[in-house]
Order: C-alpha cells, then structure tokens, then sequence
C-alpha cells in the first residue's frame, strides 16, 4: 500500500486505540477523568498547625502522628456527601485506625452538630475556618480523604465519597 | 441614540459585571494588584477546568486569589508564588502547562504535525514529478492547468503552510515573539511622536490631527488622545460629532474631573448648535451633577428622561441614577 494512505490510516488507528483504551479505563472504574492526581503522593505531608474543634484554642499537626498509618478527611456540615461517608469512617475507625477530621469552611456549633447526627469517627478534629488549610493539602472538592503512611507519607488521595468500593483499594495499604 | 445608550449602558456596566475579585481582597498597592491579577490570570480554578481563578466565582478560587494577594505582600516574587502553588495542586493548576519530559509530546505537537503534513505534500510532490506529462491534446480537453504550474501551486502552497506553521510553533514557544512586538511598538510611537511634532507647526491640519487621535487611541496614551480629539472639535466647531466624541472618551476613561474646563468649552458649542439633543442633555447633566449643582442636573436629566421613547430599554436606570442625584 502506499504512504498516502498507509500513513492517515495509521494515524487514525492510533487514535482510536488510544481513546478506545481511555473510554475502557473508564467505563471500568479504573480512571476517573474528574480526580485530579494529587501532587503530594509520596510527599511529606503538611504539618501545619491545626486548631482543634474542642478544646479552645490548642492546635495539633500531622507530625504528631509519625509513626502510624492515618486517614486526614476534610468534611463539613453542609456537605451533603460527606453524611453518606460517616458510617464507614466509623467503621475503620473502630477497626483501630486512626482518622483525622478537618472541618472545612464550617462553624463549629455546625459541626458539632453534624458529628451529634451522624456520627464522629475522629480521633481528632481540626477546624479550617478560612480554607488555608486545604490549599497546603491541595484539596479541591469536599470530601476529600488523604491516607497518609507511618513515616508520614501521602499514599493516597480521593475526591469524593468514600464509600465500599473505594475502600477495596486501599485496603491493601491499611495496617 | 444608539451612542447615548451605549454610554449609559457603560455606566452601569462596571457595577454589574466586573471581575469575580470581590472589594475586600484587592490589594491598595495598585503594582502588587497588577501582579495579583497576572499572576491569577495564569492559574486554572480547579472546579472550573477552564476558566482562571481570576475569572471565577468559585470558593476555590476565591481562596488561591487571596492566597496569591497573601503571598505578594509577605514579599514574594511572581515566580515564587507560582511555584509555591504549583507544588500543592500540580502542573494541572497552570493555564500553560511547562515544559518537561512529561509534556514533551504535548510541546511538540505542532512541529510533528508540521513533519507529517510536509511529508505528505513532499510524497504527493514526488509521485506527480514521476508521472510523465500529459499529452498536450489531454491537456486541452480536460482544460486543467499544464502541470508545471501546478507543481508551482503546490510548491507555493507547501511555503505558505509551512511558514505559518513554523510562524506558530514560534509564537506558541515564546520565541523572538515578545522582542517583535516590542520593536514594533517603539517603530510605531517614533512615527506618532514624528507627527505631532509636525502637528505643532500646523494645528490646521485637520486630517493629520484626526490620524494622531487614533494613534494614540490604538497606543492606550488615553490623555493625549483626548487633547487631540479636543483640538479637532475647535478645529469643527460647528460639527456635532467633534464636540461629542471627546466628551465620550473623557466619561469612558473616568477623566471628567480632570478635563471639566475643556468639557465646558464642548458643553457650550453643543448647546449654541443644539441645546435640546440627548447627548448634550446626558453630558451637561454629568457635569452640572460634579459641580454639585443637582438641580440643574435633575432638570437635563429629567428632559432627557422625557425625551427618551417609552419603550426604551435604560429609562429605569435613568430613573434611578435621577433619584441618586
């Protein structure tokens, strides 16, 4: 055949093969367009200070938690996804494993509502009043859960609701 | 008619639709806001693929445009910034994505499509070359072009493709672009600063002011424009438009207060060639409500309110901008 028509052919094959295999991935849960991959997987993560929702005015940070595997999850009272992920949270939690709330942009009597109404799977509870906290993480969207590892690595990143299916993929990471 | 409506509809414009950046987070420093603004203009809001965080209403945005501002005033350089937020919210957060290995293809797709549209052309160059030439009686009946000509079509055809192409590539990398421009601008304000230095010798010549006020128009010197465009109407003085154009650009500029004299100068030609007109009614109300002077402001407005047609799309803003004086 000649070049002329081997070479748009070809191209055109190319093509297709390459959105065949994207339209694939997503249709199959394995890609998700709308996630952003997140810049601080296997980074380091932020250890700025958190005020705590309870006891006024003291702060924490992630550095205190080296050493263990954490899951950081910004939440807020009017996010209404956020209700559906509570149970489960709550379930790891029980499991043992250590999950950190930051409440997103919220007031605290809201919040404390919204952990009286759907449970509190926290071990610890941060407030970001202002959202200068989810810029150092780099969130974007509420939900968002990050797992961070025992030597204080970011492992994972989801936007999103977490829910049973999530869970399976990152089970393998959990201790 | 259709001008009035235009420059009311410019008055209210800024109110309705300026930018999403709110009053409290601009900056007082008008060069850091400068900056602010650049350096949000490059920045992707996340939840909104394609708009700038400056162009947004979203959250997101809201808070990076604060947290850039933030950033500007502990001192830090543009690029500091970008890159501080770069490294939490990745290349995706960059309008223009940078260059590196990941997005080597990306870079290089205008000059691989340029290859490979040029490889064609040279292939189907090649094989027509190869063919012999049509007898000459062929040629007649199928009444095309001898192919000599047509290779010289297609010849042209492949410089102009591939020069705009190559044209793209360097505009798209950045390259000798900036210099150009520069070099182009300094070319065309030796030539302005020429004429109005000849203008000075002959403030009659009417077409050569005329050609200066939009110079300086298209080079944004909004004041010297202005002063053109005044010197024109005392040239016509007797000519409606003259008197009115001026008029236009100081209220477009926000130049009023600085040019009230000048403005009155116009104000009267106006009003000796038409006092009852709607553009001279609007303007004399403008200036006549800067000195203060509300009930004479209200009386031109309130004739040019009852002159308007019922129908007419800005009576209510006229009413209300009325009701403000």
């Amino acid at each position: 055949m000649r070049l002329r028509f081997a070479l748009p052919l070809l191209l055109f094959l190319v093509l297709v093969a390459v959105s065949g295999l994207a339209l694939y991935q997503t249709s199959h849960g394995k890609r998700d367009p709308q996630q952003l991959p997140s810049v601080l997987l296997n980074k380091p993560v932020p250890t700025v200070e958190i005020p705590l929702l309870q006891q006024g005015g003291s702060v924490f940070s992630l550095a205190e938690y080296r050493g263990q595997t954490v899951l950081v999850n910004f939440f807020a009272s009017w996010c209404l996804p956020c209700r559906l992920e509570m149970p489960l949270l709550g379930s790891l939690a029980n499991e043992g494993i250590p999950i950190i709330g930051i409440a997103y942009k919220d007031r605290a009597a809201d919040t404390e509502q919204f952990l009286a109404e759907f449970g509190n799977p926290f071990h610890a509870i941060g407030v970001d009043t202002d959202g200068r906290i989810g810029l150092e993480w780099g969130a974007y969207g509420i939900p968002e859960t990050f797992l961070v590892d025992q030597s204080g690595l970011v492992q994972w990143r989801h936007a999103g609701v977490v829910d049973q299916a999530v869970l399976e993929t990152i089970r393998p990471m959990l201790p | 008619m259709m001008r009035i409506l235009v420059i009311i509809f410019g008055l209210i414009l800024p109110i309705q639709t300026a930018l999403a950046l709110t009053a409290e987070e601009r900056l007082d420093d008008p060069e850091l806001e400068n900056r602010a603004r650049i350096i949000s203009a490059q920045m992707r809001c996340l939840v909104c693929q394609n708009q700038s965080i400056e162009d947004s209403e979203a959250g997101l945005a809201k808070d990076l445009r604060i947290e850039v501002r933030r950033l500007l005033t502990q001192g830090q350089s543009d690029t500091e910034i970008i890159t501080a937020i770069q490294q939490k919210y990745g290349d995706y957060v960059l309008l223009s994505p940078p260059m590196k290995p990941e997005t080597l293809l990306l870079w290089l797709s205008p000059i691989l499509i340029l290859l490979i549209g040029g490889g064609i052309l040279w292939q189907h160059f090649r094989t027509q070359q190869t063919l012999a030439p049509p007898p000459v009686v062929a040629v007649r009946i199928s009444n095309s072009r001898p192919l000599r000509t047509r290779t010289m079509l297609l010849m042209l055809g492949l410089l102009i493709a591939l020069s705009a192409g190559g044209y793209g590539v360097l505009v798209e990398l950045g390259i000798g672009n900036n210099q150009q421009a520069a070099q182009l601008e300094e070319q065309i304000t030796g030539m302005v600063q020429g004429l109005a230095e000849r203008l000075e010798d002959e403030p009659d010549d009417l077409a050569g002011w005329q050609q200066l006020a939009r110079a300086y128009a298209v080079l944004e010197q909004t004041e010297d424009a202005v002063d053109a465009l005044i010197h024109i109407a005392r040239l016509m003085p007797e000519d409606w438009q003259a008197q009115t154009f001026p008029l236009e650009m100081i209220l477009a500029q926000g130049l009023s207060t600085e040019y009230k004299v000048q403005a009155k100068e116009l104000l009267a030609r106006l009003a000796a060639l038409n006092g009852e007109r709607l553009e001279y009614l609007f303007f004399a109300g403008h200036y006549a409500k800067l000195d203060g002077e509300v009930t004479q402001a209200r009386a031109y407005w309130q004739k040019l309110y009852d002159s308007l047609p019922e129908n007419s799309p800005i009576l209510e803003q006229l009413q209300r901008e009325i009701n403000g004086l």
